[in-house]
């Protein structure tokens, strides 16, 4: 993965820049939706060394907030043996 | 047979019994002596047709497949879903054909609101049996013995998955097909993992109560215990065994009994 900038501008998303080198983000995403993670990955999948990537943020995650899949069990929990 | 809607309860005497093991996981050592005062405990646990009468009365939600419980990774779904199914109360009704089955598909709010009901029905606090309670019981007066039973696995003491390849041939089992302990409790081990009152801690034992242990105040993962139909890891069913899920976790292999304290009323 090349170095990369990825920033918006719409205020509502209220995400401006993530640089990523390597694959670890310096600075961490907000919760964004479904939609916008898939963007996320789609650029990231196709970006080249030297290009400029426009990624739109569709939307908060704030209405996901409630689905469970943003949870993994609780550490030590025994997943297996109950089903 | 219709089963009775109130469940039949035995005495445990108070006294003190061995609780954990030094020969199992970490989590159950150190082995120490743990005294509880005397309580009932329901012989078998809570069944299908004992629920319904809660669920009808109350009107409270019936067991169904909701929100996939966090210990059903996504490749284990299909699987749960087709396992679950028979499990699964159609149009508000109980599965007739399981009417003296364990109750299952319950999480441990769901067991705690039936316990709400039963007290009133009864006119006794009626609880989930603390993780030392359970134990107690399960061991029924032996001491330190692997099983309800004693050491050696018995497949004709207990219903559990001995060959995971017939899990999908297998189930739940009418509560009492299997000889009960030496308390006349039966399910001690096997049929349904049972929820009980404590949250989860790996270090309990070594910072617990010696007297009546209650366990941690909060906690994000509860107790359940007993092993399951579903279990073919033969030390999942020892009496010190401790499984834990998360509390809002529901499964065919999970159901609950319950107790109430021995006050010296009659």
């Amino acid at each position: 993965m090349p170095p990369l900038a990825i920033s918006t501008t719409t205020a509502s998303s209220s995400i401006s820049i993530i640089d990523l080198v390597g694959d670890t983000p310096l600075v961490r995403l907000r919760r964004v939706g479904i939609s916008s993670g898939a963007n996320l990955v789609g650029a990231l999948k196709i970006a080249r060394p030297g290009s400029v990537m426009v990624v739109v943020f569709c939307d908060g995650g704030e209405r996901y907030w409630s689905e469970r899949f943003w949870e993994n069990p609780p550490e030590g929990a025994s997943v297996g043996g109950t089903n | 047979m219709r089963d009775d809607p109130i469940p039949r309860f035995v005495r445990i005497s108070s006294g003190e019994f061995v609780m954990g093991s030094d020969e199992g996981a970490e989590d159950e050592r150190p082995s120490h002596p743990v005294h509880v005062d005397a309580f009932y405990a329901s012989i078998h646990p809570i069944t299908v047709e004992q629920y319904g009468e809660f669920a009808k009365e109350a009107g409270y939600g019936v067991p169904a497949i909701r929100d996939l419980p966090l210990v059903v990774t996504p490749a284990q779904e299909p699987s749960f879903r087709e396992l679950a199914t028979p499990y699964v109360w159609r149009g508000g009704e109980m599965p007739r054909e399981r009417a003296r089955h364990p109750v299952t598909l319950v999480t441990h709010a769901d067991a705690t609101a039936y316990c709400r009901w039963l007290s009133g029905r009864v006119g006794r606090l009626v609880r989930l049996p603390t993780e030392a309670e359970w134990e107690c019981a399960a061991r029924g007066g032996r001491s330190g013995t692997r099983y309800p039973w004693g050491d050696a696995v018995d497949r004709s003491r207990a219903n559990f998955l001995p060959d995971p390849a017939l899990k999908r041939h297998r189930g739940t089992r009418p509560v009492g097909c299997y000889p009960p302990n030496e308390l006349q409790l039966y399910d001690m081990a096997g049929n349904v993992w049972q929820w009980v009152a404590d949250w989860y801690r790996a270090d309990a034992y070594r910072n617990g109560e010696n007297r009546n242990p209650r366990g941690p105040s909060s906690g994000s993962l509860r107790v359940v215990r007993g092993g399951s139909w579903v279990t073919h890891d033969v030390d999942q069913l020892r009496c010190a065994h401790r499984h834990k899920v998360p509390p809002d976790t529901y499964a065919y292999s999970i159901g609950f009994r319950v107790v109430y304290s021995d006050d010296g009323s009659s």
